[in-house]
């Protein structure tokens, strides 16, 4: 019988093709329009997540300042190369720490300029970001103690100068000539320190202090070497720096340790908050959609009387012709969301292409899934007033309806 | 055997506040394998007996035993079912699906056929050799507008058939065709109730029509004004008759 119901919706439908793709416009509109931004900002979001996943084990941040802290907290109390050492050696299960802080600058060599991002940190770095040198060599423990004026490029940084044998080159920087002594792999997107992997300048720590100062008090990267515990590691690194930063008793912390989890977790919040507000938006759409389904259905119920009388008189009950529009209006709905899937995920397509910041789209199964309950339901929905009234038809009348 | 057993068939409608007896206490006895003309003017109540007959409707007052069943204690699902499996109906203006095939509206009674569901191939066996008797053997695909009157109106007696029904209704079955036409559907149900012994009961207001029946049933006014039996002499094959 299901069958039969199914055939006969599909029949219809395939009979008024045009009836019935104008009747879904509205779904159509509403599920590209939750597809596409959905598959746009998850897009961001797996990229950005995956990349910070990619890194490996899990991660630390320790920031300077704290924002929740109510009490003034010391303002040279930065985040140090020597709080780095503090926390490696006093925490158990901290694989490596490096210090970094932010800074942009340009690099010139010969006439030509690149904007780099410069990244001043440790010889482990390599490990931690587990990001490695292409050509050359990545600085030495000894470079970093003796404050060397050596850089590693990045790719586009190497390229952008023109440098084709890079290595052994002078660039200038912060007034002064730095050796290029190597060049890193190519890895596109962003390092865990929202940093364009590609665009970085990588400096000791110590050299860097020298020219440049931590605008906001510098951070530590701590690849940590255990990832189940993490929440003791954390109190424990919490420990260690109150140490190193020398607080009494009852002082604030004048830092911020944040887990690899909980940015994951902040930016999932973000992109969600942004998803389902969209979807609320959408679903007004679908709603008017809705009723253009129930619309069309009602002219159909009308059109079709003689039709159902018919089929009354030779056995169906009313539930069968319940049944039958039922399925029709779900049907309607369900290609509406079909076409609405394709055509919005070819619009993140085509939006991702346009915009270069973008990375590409992604949609998750979830969005697919609730895209075709959605849409289904909706032509449920507003099917059943019109598959009421044809099933509440009087036979006799029916007939007689010309 | 007693197939139609109905014991003083009311029904009353409300148009407007105006009260109208459409059938008023009609006592009717229909046996196995009769062939019965229910005649009268318009408004004499022969539709309104059809429909209650035909399970398509149920009485204000009275009783209604089909084939033992009593119809007229049954809700909307059962009545379907009842109509489904005992009742066959030929329509004046044949009340074909204009969008499907000859043969897919044969098909259609066994479709809402529940106990004994027949699987897809088998009704379609049978939906062919339906057609095969009532000689349509070759516009098996044709649509309704692609076949003559006549021609569609044994399309109307196949779906009537398809379910092997206890009773055959035919209201009016020639009033859409010309004379040559319907002498040919006539003389198919004739030779149904013959030669089949199928128990039809054709309402018509022709006088030619009821002539070919054993028996006439005249209302007026919602009631039976007369019943009368012709002796049949003898068994008459007309030209075209399968």
């Amino acid at each position: 019988m299901w069958r039969e119901t199914l055939v006969l919706a599909l029949a219809s439908i395939g009979q008024n093709r045009l009836r019935a793709f104008l009747t879904t416009l509205g779904i159509i509109f509403g599920v590209m329009a939750v597809i596409a931004v959905v598959a746009i900002v998850q897009g961001v979001f797996y990229v950005y997540t995956s990349q910070l996943e990619g890194l490996g084990a899990g991660f630390m941040f320790v920031v300077s300042g704290n924002p929740e802290a109510t009490e003034k907290i010391r303002q040279s109390s930065y985040v140090t190369a020597e709080d780095a050492l503090v926390v490696e050696r006093d925490v158990d299960g901290v694989l490596a720490v490096s210090p970094y802080f932010f800074d942009r600058r340009m690099l010139q060599l010969r006439g030509q300029s690149a904007d780099a991002v410069i990244m001043p940190t440790t010889e482990r770095y390599p490990e931690i970001q587990n990001h490695y040198v292409e050509e050359g060599r990545f600085f030495t423990a000894l470079e970093l103690r003796t404050r060397a004026r050596v850089v590693v490029l990045g790719p586009d940084l190497a390229q952008k100068l023109g440098l084709v044998r890079a290595v052994g080159e002078k660039v200038r920087l912060y007034g002064v000539p730095f050796t290029v002594i190597g060049v890193m792999e190519e890895k596109n997107g962003i390092n865990a320190l929202g940093q364009p992997f590609d665009q970085a300048a990588v400096i000791p720590h110590s050299t860097a202090l020298l020219f440049s100062s931590p605008m906001r008090g510098g951070m530590l990267l701590i690849k940590l070497d255990n990832v189940d515990d993490v929440d003791r590691l954390k109190e424990e690194v919490r420990r260690a720096m109150r140490r190193s930063h020398r607080l009494g008793h009852g002082e604030p912390d004048d830092f911020q340790i944040v887990t690899q989890s909980e940015i994951i977790e902040s930016v999932g919040k973000i992109t969600g908050i942004a998803t389902w507000v969209v979807m609320a938006i959408v679903g007004v759409a679908l709603l008017v959609g809705g009723i253009g389904i129930m619309n069309i259905m009602l002219v159909s119920v009308t059109e079709r009387t003689r039709e159902i009388g018919i089929r009354m008189a030779v056995g169906a009950r009313r539930s069968d012709i319940l049944a039958q529009f039922l399925v029709e209006a779900s049907l309607l709905g369900l290609i509406g969301g079909v076409i609405g899937i394709g055509i919005g995920y070819g619009v993140s397509w085509i939006v991702t292409l346009v915009v270069p910041e973008f990375p590409p789209p992604h949609v998750p199964v979830w969005a697919i899934v609730l895209a075709f309950v959605f849409s289904a339901s909706i032509g449920l929905i507003f099917g059943m007033y019109p598959a009421a009234r044809a099933a509440r038809l009087d036979p006799i009348e029916a007939l007689r309806y010309e | 055997m007693t197939l139609v057993e109905a014991r003083a068939l009311t029904k009353i409608y409300r148009m407007g506040g105006e009260v109208v007896r459409a059938l008023d206490g009609v006592d009717l006895t229909i046996d196995k394998g009769e062939l019965i003309a229910i005649v009268g003017a318009s408004g004499s109540g022969k539709s309104t007996l059809m429909n209650l007959l035909g399970c398509l409707d149920t009485p204000t007052s009275g009783s209604y035993h089909l084939a033992g069943i009593p119809v007229d204690q049954l809700d909307d699902e059962q009545l379907a079912e009842v109509r489904n499996r005992h009742i066959g109906f030929v329509f004046q203006s044949f009340h074909l699906l204009a969008r499907q095939s000859a043969l897919d509206n044969v098909v259609l009674p066994l479709v809402y056929r529940r106990t004994d569901a027949l699987p897809p191939e088998e009704r379609r066996r049978r939906a062919r050799a339906v057609l095969d008797k009532v000689g349509l053997a070759d516009r098996m695909q044709h649509k309704p507008t692609e076949l003559s009157g006549g021609q569609r109106q044994r399309v109307a007696i196949a779906r009537a058939l398809i379910n092997d029904p206890t009773l055959l209704f035919a209201d009016e079955p020639t009033g859409n065709l010309d004379s040559k036409t319907s002498e040919e559907i006539l003389a198919l149900l004739v030779a149904l109730n013959r030669e089949h012994g199928r128990t039809i009961v054709i309402v018509t207001h022709e006088p030619d029509v009821a002539r070919r029946c054993d028996r006439t049933v005249q209302l007026k006014d919602g009631r039976v004004l007369h019943d009368t039996r012709v002796e049949r002499t003898a068994v008459t094959h007309p030209p075209g008759a399968p």
